[in-house]
């Protein structure tokens, strides 16, 4: 790997922290969760560039990695609905708490596939062709899902999205 | 359409506050993992040319091995029994070792380490079981009605957790008891193989939960241990309690708060 390239990834890491948070806090709806999926998937980045040697598309090899480990760590149950080991909170910045939580319970009501595909749609501004590709799913599976994401979102969220 | 959704998914993201993990904590810990990918190839190697039984310790308790630490007891209330000393009271058939230590600080290494998490249940925390020359973990986390509904983020609780759920298997050797009260009680096996590449690497486990008439949730994890770069010894090879004293054990009233 040169010097530029590590320069680039140490960059990608600095600037790209806090975006793929706020992906990762919508994929989970826990901020300890949250830390945890970006640092794995951080990592899994570095090490990525490191081996390969080289940063084709590390964007997209990022948020790949990131909603994947979601996926196969939300497969643990204890994950999904019991946290263990509670980290102190910290201070909400919320200045619409109440929207944030209505968004995450409906978010929370889908199946971790479905939330992926919303995130990835709506908040990466990913195309079908290109959240499929990410997810490993067809076009059609993309679009079914957004379809069920849409509807729950819009039955929690009725006043907000008339 | 589409911006109204981004538009919601900004305010919920909104909540999620700035990241703690810092760049040169990213590194390390690609460092650690890179360390311990390097000694597996030096430990197999080493293994392949020997090819003889004295490579085996190496793999243990050679200078590849994973580093073993201790830790101090956490801070208890002054005037009460140690939570450790209480639990091990609860355990009369446990032939080892019980105290109470910090994922926070033996998994995540927080420095410093964080306060005093809020306990719900008098010995609600995470204790390690040393036995048979291994460690093992047992959590003990007690949660009122308020804090599952927030963690479910307004989702129903799911009323039979032996059934599959959102395509997923079932969970293995799932069993669910109906008891006085109103009370459920659910133990399952949890082989914790998710394959995320996540560290630490769970062991299998025995998993039991409790729900009460109040919504409130009892959840108890016997653990083989895991696996890390620090880690507190080997994992055991069987959770810590059987099957039966696990059941034993969340039933006991002293876990939950009193009335």
């Amino acid at each position: 790997m040169r010097s530029d390239d590590h320069a680039a990834l140490h960059a990608f890491v600095e600037s790209r922290r806090t975006a793929l948070f706020r992906s990762a806090f919508l994929l989970c709806g826990d901020r300890h969760e949250a830390e945890d999926l970006v640092q794995t998937t951080l990592v899994k980045v570095v090490l990525g560039g490191r081996r390969h040697g080289r940063l084709d598309n590390i964007e997209a090899y990022a948020r790949k990695t990131l909603v994947n480990t979601f996926i196969a760590a939300r497969r643990r149950f204890w994950r999904r609905e019991q946290a263990y080991g509670e980290m102190p909170e910290r201070a909400a910045e919320a200045p619409d708490t109440d929207t944030g939580l209505a968004v995450r319970a409906a978010l929370a009501r889908l199946t971790p596939r479905q939330r992926a595909v919303l995130v990835l749609r709506y908040w990466e501004d990913l195309s079908v062709e290109a959240t499929a590709a990410t997810l490993g799913m067809r076009e059609n599976t993309v679009k079914s899902h957004t379809a069920r994401g849409l509807a729950a979102l819009r039955a929690e969220m009725a006043e907000v999205m008339v | 359409m589409s911006d109204d959704v981004r538009e919601l998914l900004g305010r919920a993201a909104e909540d999620a506050g700035r990241p703690v993990i810092s760049t040169e904590a990213v590194y390390a810990k690609a460092g650690r993992v890179r360390w311990r990918r390097r000694a597996a190839v030096t430990a197999t190697a080493v293994c392949a040319v020997a090819a003889g039984a004295f490579a085996v310790p190496q793999l243990t308790s050679g200078p590849d091995a994973p580093q073993t630490s201790s830790v101090a007891s956490l801070a208890q209330e002054p005037g009460e029994s140690p939570r450790d000393v209480r639990l091990l009271k609860l355990l009369p058939h446990l032939t080892g070792t019980v105290e109470e230590v910090s994922f926070a600080d033996i998994i995540k290494h927080v420095s410093p380490p964080p306060p005093e998490p809020s306990r719900t249940g008098p010995i609600d925390g995470q204790y390690e079981i040393r036995q048979d020359g291994g460690v093992g973990y047992l959590t003990i986390d007690v949660m009122d009605a308020k804090t599952v509904a927030r963690k479910l983020g307004g989702s129903p609780q799911v009323e039979n957790l032996c059934e599959p759920e959102n395509g997923e298997p079932a969970r293995t050797d799932c069993v669910r008891e109906e008891l006085s009260g109103g009370r459920v009680l659910t133990i399952w096996s949890d082989d914790m193989d998710y394959g995320d590449g996540g560290t630490p690497q769970w062991g299998p486990e025995l998993v039991a939960r409790l729900t009460l008439a109040d919504g409130s949730v009892l959840g108890v994890r016997d653990s083989t241990g895991f696996e890390a770069d620090v880690v507190q010894g080997p994992m055991l090879k069987t959770p810590p309690l059987t099957r039966a004293e696990l059941r034993e054990l969340v039933l006991r009233p002293e876990l939950l708060p009193a009335k």
